[in-house]
């Protein structure tokens, strides 16, 4: 993130803030994805956490925490966003994820095991689980995006963590028990 | 057999192959349009102390938004500036998450083809409505002017000059193209210039703009005879039969010409500016800034002269979109 274009945008220079939204638009946009899990619904996150970001920037205190900032738009989008869906079309669950053509086996197994593991989590622990682990953010700053206090975040990241390994434990008890019924 | 990796990396190694590469630049596009026209927040709401975070710092600005409001209205409302309920356009436009473009099918800004609707006025409304972050709703309306006052839209793309409409209903907003008329003599004809024409007859469509310039003398030659016939073919057909010297085209395009070449053109009245309009009792002054700022941007990245040299053949937008 650069600092002088965080301060230009937030005195109005537009290009400056267009600079800035390139630099930021892929994280926040695979956030959205990730959360929403849909391609036109984090398309439409992505699109109102930018236009926030521009109307609310010269309210910004701390340029240095322009990214945190901004993740915290996008959770806010996606949670509006979220909320607009579930009133307009409960009965809508598209998933679009992309899968690349070539991988093993046994990788392919593991990310449909995740994937199914996160899809029962709670909306509020699938958030931290992308703060955390696809951002890399750690729990105070977990903290702060979502405005949930440390000891919360933290609980949250263990009990989606614990969700997601009991997916693939169960998995592999499953296939030992095939094993032995086997032989 | 290997040790199975730890499960805070394969979540990690999980997500990053599920997330996108990137974002797509449609969507970057219609953020920047937007956030071009959306002025920014005064920093004097970041004054409020930090402790008053979440729920209570927005309290505190809900109740400083909600005096303001107050006072300010009370002031509007004494001073007869405005009225309760009046909203305005582009407010609507943006709650609604929709907007309602009508245009006129007239051939070739807007057409009907197998498909649905097509057209340079369509493409202009749809690359507005993309530019404005919301969805588009065609409408589709035989005369714009009669259809005004009720008629379910929020702006026209009518192809229209602002000298075509009544300023006690309509607001002609910022100018999306110019629309040539062509002179057109015989392939054979000897006259090169307009003022050649001295005497002679001039066909010219009815209720076109260009007969005005006709009625004036046809750049100043004088003398001349106008008849009108209600379409450009009826013209272009007493000119191939001799009943007339000249025509003055209304809706032929640029394209077109190649098809008629019995005839040829010698120049012509200035282009006919074509303008976007909007209904005056909706309040539209803001949305149609807002449009103005978005000619100008697709006229300067290229998106207009592209737009129009698909359904024109010529670029006649560029050097005219969001003036006026």
């Amino acid at each position: 993130m650069d600092r002088s274009l965080v301060e230009a945008a937030r005195r109005g220079d537009h290009e400056a803030f267009e600079a800035l939204a390139i630099g930021v638009s892929g994280r926040l946009y695979g956030v959205a994805r990730l959360i929403l899990r849909d391609t036109h619904l984090a398309e439409d996150a992505t699109q109102e956490a930018l236009v926030n970001a521009w109307r609310r920037l010269p309210t910004l205190r701390d340029v240095d925490r322009f990214d945190a900032w901004m993740y915290r738009l996008i959770v806010n989008a996606c949670r509006d966003v979220g909320r607009d869906r579930r009133r307009m079309s409960p009965e809508i669950h598209v998933i679009q994820m992309p899968q690349p053509a070539t991988v093993p086996n046994e990788e392919v197994e593991e990310r449909d095991l995740l994937e199914r593991g996160f899809r029962h989590l709670r909306d509020d622990h699938r958030i931290v689980v992308i703060l955390h682990y696809y951002l890399g953010l750690p729990a105070a700053e977990v903290a702060d995006v979502v405005g949930i206090p440390v000891g919360t975040a933290k609980s949250r990241i263990h009990y989606a963590t614990e969700a997601l390994r009991a997916a693939l434990d169960a998995d592999a008890r499953a296939s030992v028990r095939t094993g032995e019924g086997a032989s | 057999m290997t040790e199975p990796r730890p499960i805070e990396q394969r979540i990690a190694r999980w997500l990053e192959a599920t997330a996108p590469d990137d974002v797509p630049d449609h969507v970057l596009e219609a953020a920047f349009a937007r956030s071009r026209v959306i002025p920014q927040e005064s920093p004097a709401i970041a004054w409020l102390p930090r402790g008053l975070a979440s729920r209570g710092r927005a309290a505190v600005l809900v109740a400083a938004a909600v005096l303001l409001v107050v006072a300010l209205l009370a002031v509007a409302i004494a001073g007869g500036i405005v009225r309760i309920g009046e909203r305005d356009l582009r407010g609507r436009v943006q709650d609604a998450g929709v907007i309602r473009i009508a245009v006129r099918t007239a051939p070739p800004q807007a057409v009907v083809a197998t498909a649905g609707l097509a057209g340079f006025d369509i493409d202009v409304a749809n690359e507005l409505g993309r530019r404005l972050g919301v969805r588009v709703d065609i409408v589709r309306v035989s005369d714009t002017a009669a259809s005004r006052a009720t008629g379910p839209f929020d702006l026209e793309a009518p192809s229209l000059s602002a000298s075509a409409l009544d300023p006690a209903t309509a607001v002609a907003g910022p100018a999306y193209y110019a629309w040539p008329h062509y002179l057109l003599v015989l392939a054979t004809s000897p006259v090169t210039r307009p003022a050649e024409l001295a005497g002679a007859t001039v066909c010219v469509v009815e209720g076109d703009p260009s007969a005005s310039w006709a009625g004036d003398g046809i750049a100043g030659a004088g003398g001349v005879k106008i008849v009108t016939r209600p379409t450009d073919d009826t013209c272009l057909a007493d000119l191939r039969s001799g009943a007339v010297a000249a025509a003055v085209t209304a809706s032929i395009g640029p394209n077109d010409l190649d098809v008629h070449r019995f005839a040829r053109s010698i120049g012509g009245p200035p282009a006919e500016v074509r303008v976007v309009v909007a209904r005056r009792s909706d309040h539209p002054e803001t949305l149609l800034d807002d449009v103005r700022t978005m000619l100008r941007a697709m006229a300067a990245d290229g998106t207009l002269g592209q737009l129009s040299r698909t359904r024109f053949g010529v670029d006649l937008a560029t050097s005219i979109a969001g003036g006026g």
